[in-house]
């Protein structure tokens, strides 16, 4: 169980992470969103105890980080997957980990063979790994203590679609057997396709948080996307019958269902050329929506900002 | 890949109670000095700069070739610079390498991983130490076969004492330097840069000449280098400028790492 509350970081002048509050229960994957600058990492460091709060807290089973007396067992973090000694082999990375918390040596045989670097690459110094590789090896280091609490800071980065796929093996049978698992990414589908819950975080507030489902739910709605040979007239008939409607590269995004869209097109006489809902982009507008401006913005959530003209567009297709 | 994950990504077992000793982790920092390529190599080349002060001893040590005090002052040359650098990279390859994310949140005690440190470096100082006692008996032995010279194996315990500061010295500042700035390359060269710029600069500026070995150790430490036993107001000169060198950077430093953002 990790539970952060009303955490504020404040380096210098410039306010980091601004009163998040967000808890991860066991048997859960809690996928933390956001852009990159929106406080994630500061969040992880100071939940690691590597950082310190300005105020509030975050703990581990009730726990400051710092408090747990061998945490490795406790806690498996990846908070930087470049963090590895270039002039060290993979194996004695895990080796030394595993000294520290005084574990067996097959331990390391086991995770290696968990995450796939059993063989050559265990023997490889690491400056000869790929990203992919280290991610791997860093999440060996994470599994190696027999955690019950995961906090990875964007693990998926550096894997290919198949490493994806495992991860996603991975961590969910983790959390099906009671364990927590905290993972930060700023690519959302990444976490649509590992987590079950989401904290939105944008500007250092958490934006929104809840299972996936629910916040698929409260976004946008239904919306298809629809291509006619007729724009101009099908886009008259739709907004006619008070459908929001944003053109797009692709075609028309229109926030109805198919059946309202081929009804309007039937008595337009339009011809439709294409018609799909657009559910898969939904969690994509609920992104930007709840996190627009927060790379570029100022202070005022709710000043306009010249610079977040792709996020605005996204906004309107999702009201 | 589905059996493996099933047995080994379990996530509920017994929880830890205590946290690693400090011998335990001083243990852990030591593998850690010499488990990289640069501290591997560093090693080696200690033992083979050593050997070739050997093989100089022997075939060209002349009348001084069965001297063993005398060797074992310039056995103390290749530690002497090695030693300390493999004792800046303990502490630094930590940020240098980034690797400091790792053992911190393994071990969130930094002050412990810091103890831990420091106590590896000094089995690494005795150890070298240890051998250039060894290489030197060899090398004397050898030395005084073939120059045809009398072994000389009479040793006070200050002769021994002596070349075991100097080298202890080195490695502290070393440490020392470390700590306070947290980069290899940083540290390396102002270790090397620092103390000398210091010596030359109290030697040629002539009001500084008498402060010279209150607060320059390798001033201090030139008795040493001659051969000669130091008195008390030389340990006491010795010991005001090591404080200097040591304890000042190491507190500022081990200050500077228990408030840092790690990482």
């Amino acid at each position: 169980m990790i539970q952060v509350e009303h955490l504020t970081k404040r380096y210098g002048g410039q306010l980091s992470v601004d009163d998040v509050t967000f808890t991860c229960r066991p048997g859960t994957v809690t996928g933390f969103l956001g852009p990159n600058g929106a406080g994630k990492t500061t969040t992880m460091r100071v939940l690691c105890g590597l950082s310190r709060a300005t105020s509030g807290s975050a703990t581990v089973d009730g726990r400051a980080y710092a408090d747990i007396p061998d945490p490795g067992r406790v806690v498996g973090v990846l908070l930087d997957a470049g963090a590895t000694h270039p002039g060290r082999r993979g194996r004695e990375v895990l080796s030394l980990a595993a000294r520290t918390m005084r574990l067996p040596a097959e331990r390391v045989d086991e995770v290696l063979a968990l995450v796939g670097l059993a063989g050559r690459p265990e023997r490889l110094r690491t400056r000869q790994y790929s990203l992919g590789m280290r991610q791997r090896l860093g999440l060996a280091v994470a599994l190696l203590g027999d955690p019950r609490v995961l906090v990875l800071d964007e693990p998926a980065n550096g894997l290919d679609p198949e490493g994806i796929f495992w991860m996603r093996g991975l961590l969910r049978d983790f959390a099906d057997r009671g364990g927590t698992v905290l993972l930060s990414s700023h690519l959302l589908g990444e976490v649509e396709a590992i987590a079950d819950q989401l904290v939105v975080i944008g500007r250092g507030r958490v934006a929104a948080a809840g299972s996936k489902e629910e916040l698929l739910a409260a976004s946008s709605g239904e919306a298809v996307l629809v291509r006619s040979l007729d724009d101009e007239a099908l886009v008259a008939a739709l907004q006619a019958t008070g459908v929001g409607v944003t053109p797009s590269e692709e075609g028309l995004t229109v926030q109805a269902g198919a059946e309202a869209v081929g009804r309007a097109a039937l008595a337009a006489g339009v011809v439709l050329t294409g018609l799909r809902p657009v559910g898969g982009r939904r969690l994509e507008e609920l992104f930007f929506s709840m996190t627009q401006g927060s790379e570029l913005g100022e202070d005022r959530p709710d000043a306009p900002d010249p610079h977040a003209a792709p996020a605005t567009s996204a906004q309107e297709a999702s009201r | 890949m589905s059996t493996s994950t099933d047995t080994h990504a379990r996530p509920q077992t017994s929880a830890p109670t205590k946290p690693p000793g400090l011998g335990h982790l001083a243990g852990v920092e030591l593998r850690k000095a010499v488990d990289t390529r640069a501290g591997f190599w560093l090693l080696v080349v200690v033992v083979l700069v050593s050997l070739a002060v050997v093989a100089v001893q022997v075939l060209a040590g002349g009348d001084q070739a069965g001297d063993y005090a005398f060797w074992l002052v310039l056995q103390q040359t290749p530690a002497g610079f090695l030693v300390p650098v493999i004792a800046i990279l303990v502490v630094t390859s930590e940020w240098s390498a980034r690797t400091a994310t790792g053992t911190f949140t393994l071990v969130p005690r930094r002050q412990r991983v810091l103890t831990a440190k420091l106590l590896a470096v000094l089995v690494l100082t005795v150890a070298a130490f240890a051998v250039s006692v060894a290489v030197t008996a060899a090398g004397t032995a050898a030395g005084a076969a073939v120059q045809d010279v009398p072994a000389d194996w009479d040793v006070q315990w200050w002769q021994v004492l002596q070349p075991f500061v100097l080298l202890l010295v080195s490695v502290l500042v070393g440490f020392a330097l470390a700590l306070l700035l947290l980069s290899s390359p940083v540290a390396i060269v102002l270790y090397f840069v620092v103390p000398t710029a210091v010596t030359l600069l109290l030697l040629f500026v002539g009001p500084l000449q008498d402060v010279a070995p209150w607060v320059d150790f390798s001033t201090a430490l030139t008795p040493v280098g001659q051969g000669l036993q130091m008195g008390a107001p030389e340990w006491a000169r010795l010991a005001t400028a090591s404080a200097i060198w040591v304890l000042v950077p190491s507190v500022l430093g081990a200050l500077r790492v228990h408030r840092a953002e790690i990482g």
